[in-house]
């Protein structure tokens, strides 16, 4: 019962070890097939919009939409249109993937649930970063140790 | 349109909107203030979620970069060894 007092870190979504695994075996096939810095970016930036998609749960339709567009090679996986005068539930669509269907209450879900992906991508981002960085600067104390 | 949300009711509504509330950042949230009415909540919760996940995506558009430009400078060995660290560290 203890267990189930307080939800943190420790206990995380389910679908954030299969979003993690995605990202990194997309991330191992990048680094050797794409060298200009602007090529990589792209790419680093669709394997993250992808594995964010194909971690989602099957039904999501925002997923669906994600898969779609990369497959399109659209330059950007998520359209953002130009600003008008609209309500915020059409500016929540607009930026939400396949958002233009679907209903306030389908809407609110899917938000929900994209939100959750995204969040859980830019940590898993944000780790990798820091830990070749750290990685990084040891190896270097190392290299001038050894001279 | 109308005719389908008869079907969704007033609760499951109001649970979705604290559900995405809870999602959004502690900073973001203060400035939603009290809860009172509705109808006015809904709409600021609706804009600063939209701010949200721009933000969100800005993020993930600069950590593609430094990821690339990471890659740049790592031994491309080394750099896939960190990439399996990182898994079973997750």
């Amino acid at each position: 019962m203890n267990s189930k007092k307080k939800r943190t870190i420790a206990n995380p979504n389910p679908r954030n070890p299969m979003q993690a695994f995605h990202f990194l075996r997309s991330l191992s096939r990048i680094n050797l097939s794409t060298a200009p810095f602007h090529k990589r970016c792209r790419a680093i930036r669709r394997a993250a919009y992808a594995s964010m998609a194909r971690s989602a749960s099957p039904n999501r339709a925002w997923s669906h939409a994600v898969l779609y567009h990369l497959h399109r090679r659209r330059h950007r996986p998520v359209p953002e249109q130009a600003r008008c005068k609209t309500d915020e539930n059409d500016a929540l669509r607009r930026l939400l993937p396949g958002g233009e269907a679907m209903d306030t209450c389908r809407l609110l879900e899917e938000t929900i649930d994209y939100v959750q992906r995204l969040r859980t991508q830019v940590k898993l981002m944000q780790e990798i970063v820091d830990s070749v960085k750290d990685d990084a600067v040891h190896e270097e104390k190392r290299q001038k140790e050894e001279i | 349109m109308s005719s389908r949300r008869s079907r969704i009711t007033e609760d499951e509504i109001n649970e979705l909107i604290s559900k995405l509330q809870s999602l959004l950042p502690e900073s973001r949230r203060r400035s939603l203030g009290r809860v009172v009415e509705l109808q006015a909540s809904a709409s600021k919760l609706l804009k600063e979620t939209c701010n949200y996940i721009k933000n969100l995506h800005r993020e993930v558009d600069d950590l593609s970069e430094r990821l690339s430009g990471l890659m740049d400078n790592m031994e491309m060995n080394s750099f896939e060894a960190e990439i399996v660290r990182s898994l079973l560290r997750s």
